[in-house]
């Protein structure tokens, strides 16, 4: 074979690749096809039909199609900011609200929406952890939850238990439910998001005190390594340590909770109000209330832990911004929001919007109407502190570290993160 | 052979120097290069930092509790694995009805991807819903029911368990392989000198199959270094610290902590690590091959 025809056989061999490597190329939009919107959020299975028939309206109405997919909560957060950083980003995305608004906001990533007419709907408390660093809007809240204790009634009734409202009928009542042969409350610390549920829903104890605490801890007034988290750490230790849990807290997952309400070997489950639906799916005869975690002395009335869950925001650099907009305006209708709120079962945040969706929220929202709530506190923590947070209830729980060891690792963070 | 690089050599090894360049070479280079700045992994403005991040790593505590469960991960797996392959190699080498149907068990689950293996582990092993601590009491093993993953004293050594449990068949017929390829004269020409089964196989076997070991020994200890998924998806890490090894704590620095920079930093570290640990176990165990 001839020098010649070896080049031209190796460059056949190039072609193919060469058109590969430089093939990401950005295709003109055709003028007669549909706009399509690329849409990901970590909204749960049990969401998807009610997801994908709001979209089947939006699309009816405006011809605009939208394009959904969903990963669970954890790898969710690993996949969007890969997404970003590659600019390989989904016209609409879920935004965890607080801090990372403002990382992505600051980044670049969120389209503003605070000149948008559709954010005059919006409750404006609720937009408070969907601002960014500059103080306008990023993101779109779309529900509020609150956490408490979900309970199964008619155990409490067997048992003959009122509901308790003070720290020391709660404690009480756990014994009393052990005794009866119940799990008095169900824990997957297995998964690191369900280890900070309690110590928040107690920390009505330092936030009735100290409203501004997080504020005080950037200030450098405050640390978590003193008596007020001390105080939150060791009540959640206190029941651990009377084995209100079940064995294999460290092994046990959210879902595996939701398995122990529903087959009624648990009474009661401290968590945010969306497992209220998980647990009804599992076992729809149940009769389930939610009342806020009774971290108070008695004739006090404890605060309740609620927060904006889920947020929905447009990609700044996106080609179908109008159309985003468009599709965030639509959200914000109250036919829409409302048949979302019914499906999801959580408060809503558009003005005169209210959704009697579950009896057993409704409980916890009689509650909410009588006494004041603080947010979710590590929406307004920098990053990587609620990390070595949830690796340190775990460390607790198993005995790798005493409190006051843990606390300080979370403090030793809070100043490696707020020093750079 | 005249060693002349033409146009026509380059243009053949193009198409493949291309594909490395693109997916190897370069995510490898820029991994040592973020290494060196403070990138979020988010922000489009990428800070210099030089070895501020190395410096960190030295006083890191999380890294030292990391670089021992590595340790302690890495040396049971591959001890216990090549073991127990090895035992296994020599029963299947034997004769007997249903070898091929056993062989086929113990390499099944090696085809199963690790997410699967590690999920259906930790219902097994769950305290309150398994099927292991369920069995273990029913046979009057109560004392042996324990919380496999939950308990940070163990939790380390039931992933360990779960990893050889998938990987063992791998090894087990690499060692086959080299057990088939032993002369069978040699076997007999010892009978005929009256050796005894084990004289057989400390003398002839083990020594012959010397380069197995090196592959086996290599492979295990290089995935063991690298393990993720089955850590993650099993305890995360978790409980605490207690089995977080070196490549959970980069994936938890780059991508829930948000230090890209710091993350990729750990990540040429262990790399540094596991090519060391190689070069010198490949050094030692070549000079004890033989050769017929």
């Amino acid at each position: 074979m001839k020098r010649q025809t070896l080049f031209v056989l190796a460059l056949i061999l190039i072609v193919p690749v060469a058109a590969f490597a430089g093939g990401a190329g950005e295709s003109e939009p055709v003028e007669d096809e549909p706009v399509v919107l690329d849409m990901y959020h970590w909204f749960g299975p049990e969401m998807r039909e009610t997801i994908e028939e709001i979209n089947g309206r939006f699309t009816a109405e405006t011809g605009i199609e939208v394009s959904y997919e969903s990963a669970p909560t954890d790898q969710y957060r690993n996949v969007i900011k890969i997404k970003l950083a590659s600019g390989d980003a989904p016209d609409i995305f879920g935004v965890f609200p607080g801090t990372e608004v403002v990382e992505f906001s600051d980044a670049g990533h969120l389209a503003n929406l605070s000149g948008q007419g559709f954010m005059d709907r919006v409750m404006e408390g609720a937009t408070v952890v969907t601002r960014g660093s500059d103080g306008d809007v990023y993101a779109l809240p779309l529900d509020q939850n609150v956490i408490g204790v979900v309970y199964n009634r008619a155990i409490f009734n067997e048992v003959g238990l009122d509901v308790p409202t003070s720290w020391d009928e709660f404690l009480s009542a756990c014994r009393d439910l052990k005794d009866a042969g119940y799990y008095p409350l169900a824990l997957g610390n297995a998964d690191l998001w369900v280890t900070q549920l309690i110590p928040y829903a107690m920390a009505s104890i330092i936030y009735k005190e100290i409203p501004n605490f997080d504020a005080e801890m950037y200030a450098g007034e405050r640390s978590f390594n003193g008596p007020e988290w001390r105080a939150v750490m060791e009540a959640y230790m206190e029941l651990q340590d009377r084995e209100f849990f079940h064995p294999g807290v460290l092994s046990t997952t959210y879902d595996q909770t939701i398995q122990l309400m529903a087959l009624e070997q648990a009474a009661m489950v401290v968590n945010g109000n969306w497992i209220i639906a998980g647990i009804r799916e599992a076992n729809p005869d149940l009769d389930l209330g939610m009342f806020p975690f009774p971290s108070v002395e008695a004739g006090e009335t404890a605060w309740i832990s609620g927060a904006v869950g889920i947020a929905m925001g447009a990609f700044a650099d996106s080609e179908n911004l109008d159309a985003a907009m468009q599709y965030l305006e639509f959200w914000t209708r109250p036919e829409i929001i409302s048949d979302y709120l019914m499906a999801k079962k959580a408060f809503s945040t558009i003005k005169g919007v209210s959704v009697d969706f579950d009896p057993a929220a409704g409980e916890i929202g009689g509650y909410l109407a009588e006494t004041n709530t603080y947010p979710f506190p590590d929406q307004n923590w920098p990053s990587g502190v609620q990390d070595v947070f949830l690796k340190g209830y775990q460390a607790v729980f198993a005995g790798e570290m005493t409190i006051p060891e843990m606390l300080q690792s979370v403090d030793d963070e809070w100043a490696a993160r707020t020093a750079q | 052979m005249k060693k002349n690089i033409t146009v026509a050599t380059l243009a053949f090894t193009a198409p493949a120097l291309i594909v490395i360049s693109i997916f190897l070479l370069y995510p490898v280079l820029s991994g040592f290069y973020y290494s060196l700045t403070s990138w979020n992994g988010l922000d489009r403005t990428v800070e210099f930092i030089g070895l501020r991040n190395y410096r960190e790593l030295l006083s890191d505590r999380e890294v030292s509790v990391s670089l021992r469960n590595t340790v302690v991960f890495t040396a049971t797996t591959t001890v216990v694995q090549n073991l127990i392959a090895l035992v296994l190699a020599l029963i299947l080498d034997g004769r007997f009805r249903t070898r091929g149907l056993v062989k086929t068990m113990f390499f099944v689950p090696v085809l199963m991807s690790s997410i699967v293996v590690g999920y259906t582990w930790s219902f097994l092993l769950h305290p309150l819903f398994g099927l292991v601590n369920k069995g273990l009491s029913g046979i009057g093993l109560t004392f042996l029911a324990l919380d496999w993953l939950g308990n940070p004293r163990i939790a380390l050594f039931s992933v360990a368990g779960m990893s050889i449990w998938r990987w063992v068949g791998y090894s087990m017929v690499i060692y086959l392989a080299a057990l088939q390829s032993v002369p069978e004269v040699l076997y007999e020409s010892a009978d005929i000198d009256g050796a005894s089964p084990l004289r057989k196989t400390m003398s002839i076997t083990l020594p012959l199959i010397a380069p197995a070991f090196t592959i086996n020994i290599l492979i295990t200890l290089i995935g063991a270094m690298k393990e993720f998924d089955m850590i993650y998806v099993t305890t995360g890490g978790g409980p605490g610290y207690a089995t977080q090894t070196l490549a959970v704590l980069l994936y938890n620095q780059a991508f829930q902590a948000n230090r890209m920079g710091y993350g990729a930093a750990i990540a040429v570290v262990l790399f540094m690590i596991i090519l060391t640990v190689s070069m010198v176990q490949l050094r030692i165990l070549r000079q004890r091959e033989v050769r017929l």
